[in-house]
């Protein structure tokens, strides 16, 4: 566990463009936010493509960087939150121009079945987490699956420490819900 | 009940990944919870498996590598010039960078180092030094945060100081500046009378009283010594203090004998 003040002298360093601070921020990084994007995507392809994008972008934008109040993890994954909609936008846009039908605008919704087509065991996991709805579906990939803490999830996700609290709580609730049906 | 229900579930899954408690151990923690808790961690510990999930390694090294080029370029682009302008305009940029907090408190630091030092070496400064306004600077920043019944005893200190610097002026032959402290020195014994006026009488007020008197006497000795020295033309200013000394030692004089006689009345103690 890395602590806070750590992150920030990195944080400093890599303002100033010092190699290792980057290289240490990315290791620190990379898994996380991959997670997050291959859980959003569904492809290894682009989850590959768009979590590059997301450190490219984010060494572009350092400099205006600010702690004020917001951990850099979440400034992070709010850049990674934005390169997906950006990403929704073209695959929306392209789907539009090929289909010509003017629906389905909510390609946000997790299409992970595709990553995990072969493991079948997980199926059932995958879909009872596509049937949470999109803030609990958020909390329990941000928290479980890219390992955020909830401070830092409150600063993406811009709710207060309760509500994302009772977010994982419900989404929990829901979780074992959809599963114990599933097995009964 | 939900409330205290999200709080458990939240600690559990803390314990759970940071401490590595099992299921087991972490509904030992909350008996009464244990059936409504356990199927919510099972289904935590099924969904922390995708934490297991990493891009592959040869994608992580490659972007690494190309991430890190770039940035050696940018670093090569930003790296302060050869000299010491360039060098200290890069350390001034560090500086920049530092968090608010982190300025202030070296903006303090800094303030109260450079003020301090500076109070310290005009303490002995005369009318007319190059470091004379520091000292009365301080001098006013002292008043200002001094509580107004204290004020009275400070300008009594201040007027010394005048007093001393009136004497130590005419020791060196400084004589330009002596009819501008007595101005200051009138000022600081106009301040004394009017804090007088204010005060509430009690015994303290006598002690004071007998301090302005006192003070009164040592000036009008010094005056009389400075007097002495200085030349022709600067001693009609002298004379002139030396009788506004006596008529507001006078003037503080009747105002302790009013404050007696106020006390007598009241039947309260006088410490004379």
């Amino acid at each position: 566990m890395v602590s806070e003040r750590k992150i920030r002298r990195l944080v400093e360093r890599a303002k100033k463009y010092d190699p290792e601070a980057f290289s240490e921020l990315y290791e620190l990084y990379i898994r996380k936010i991959y997670r997050y994007i291959l859980f959003r995507v569904g492809d290894y392809n682009i989850a590959e493509d768009l979590t590059e994008n997301v450190f490219y972008k984010a060494l572009n934008s350092i400099d205006g960087f600010k702690f004020k109040k917001v951990p850099f993890s979440s400034w992070l994954f709010t850049i990674a939150g934005n390169i997906l909609k950006n990403y929704y936008r073209h695959k929306a846009v392209e789907k539009k121009y090929l289909s010509g039908i003017d629906k389905d605008l909510q390609v946000s919704n997790i299409d992970v079945q595709l990553v995990f087509e072969k493991e079948l065991d997980k199926q059932d996991l995958i879909n009872a987490i596509n049937r949470l709805n999109t803030e609990q579906r958020q909390v329990i990939i941000f928290k479980f699956i890219s390992g955020l803490k909830n401070k830092e999830v409150s600063k993406i996700m811009k709710k207060s420490l309760g509500a994302v609290k009772a977010l994982q709580y419900r989404a929990l609730r829901n979780l074992s819900s959809y599963l114990s049906k599933k097995v009964s | 009940m939900t409330k205290k229900n999200e709080k458990i579930i939240d600690n559990c899954i803390k314990l759970i990944s940071e401490n590595n408690l099992s299921i087991e151990q972490c509904l030992k923690r909350y008996p009464k919870f244990k059936e409504e808790l356990r199927p919510l961690l099972e289904s935590f510990i099924k969904v922390k498996e995708f934490e297991k999930i990493n891009p592959p390694a040869i994608f992580e090294d490659e972007v690494k590598i190309r991430f890190i080029n770039i940035v050696k370029a940018k670093q090569s682009q930003v790296l302060p010039k050869k000299g010491i302008i360039p060098r200290f305009a890069a350390q001034l940029s560090g500086l920049w960078a530092m968090s608010t907090l982190a300025k202030i408190s070296i903006f303090v630091i800094l303030f109260l180092f450079i003020s301090g030092f500076t109070s310290i070496l005009s303490a002995n400064t005369l009318p007319g030094d190059f470091l004379y306004p520091v000292k009365t600077a301080s001098e006013k920043v002292i008043i200002f945060f001094t509580p107004n019944n204290k004020k009275v005893n400070l300008h009594i200190i201040f007027a010394k100081r005048r007093l001393g610097e009136i004497e130590k002026m005419a020791e060196k032959g400084r004589i330009g500046e002596i009819t501008k402290t007595l101005n200051v020195l009138e000022t600081e014994i106009d301040s004394v009378i009017n804090y007088m006026k204010d005060f509430e009488i009690d015994i303290k007020t006598q002690e004071v009283f007998d301090m302005i008197l006192e003070n009164f006497n040592e000036q009008k000795k010094v005056l009389e010594k400075v007097k002495e020295k200085v030349p022709d033309e600067a001693k009609p200013a002298i004379k002139k203090a030396i009788e506004n000394n006596m008529i507001k030692s006078n003037k503080i004089e009747k105002m302790q004998q009013n404050m007696i006689k106020k006390l007598h009345d009241e039947n309260k103690p006088v410490d004379k």
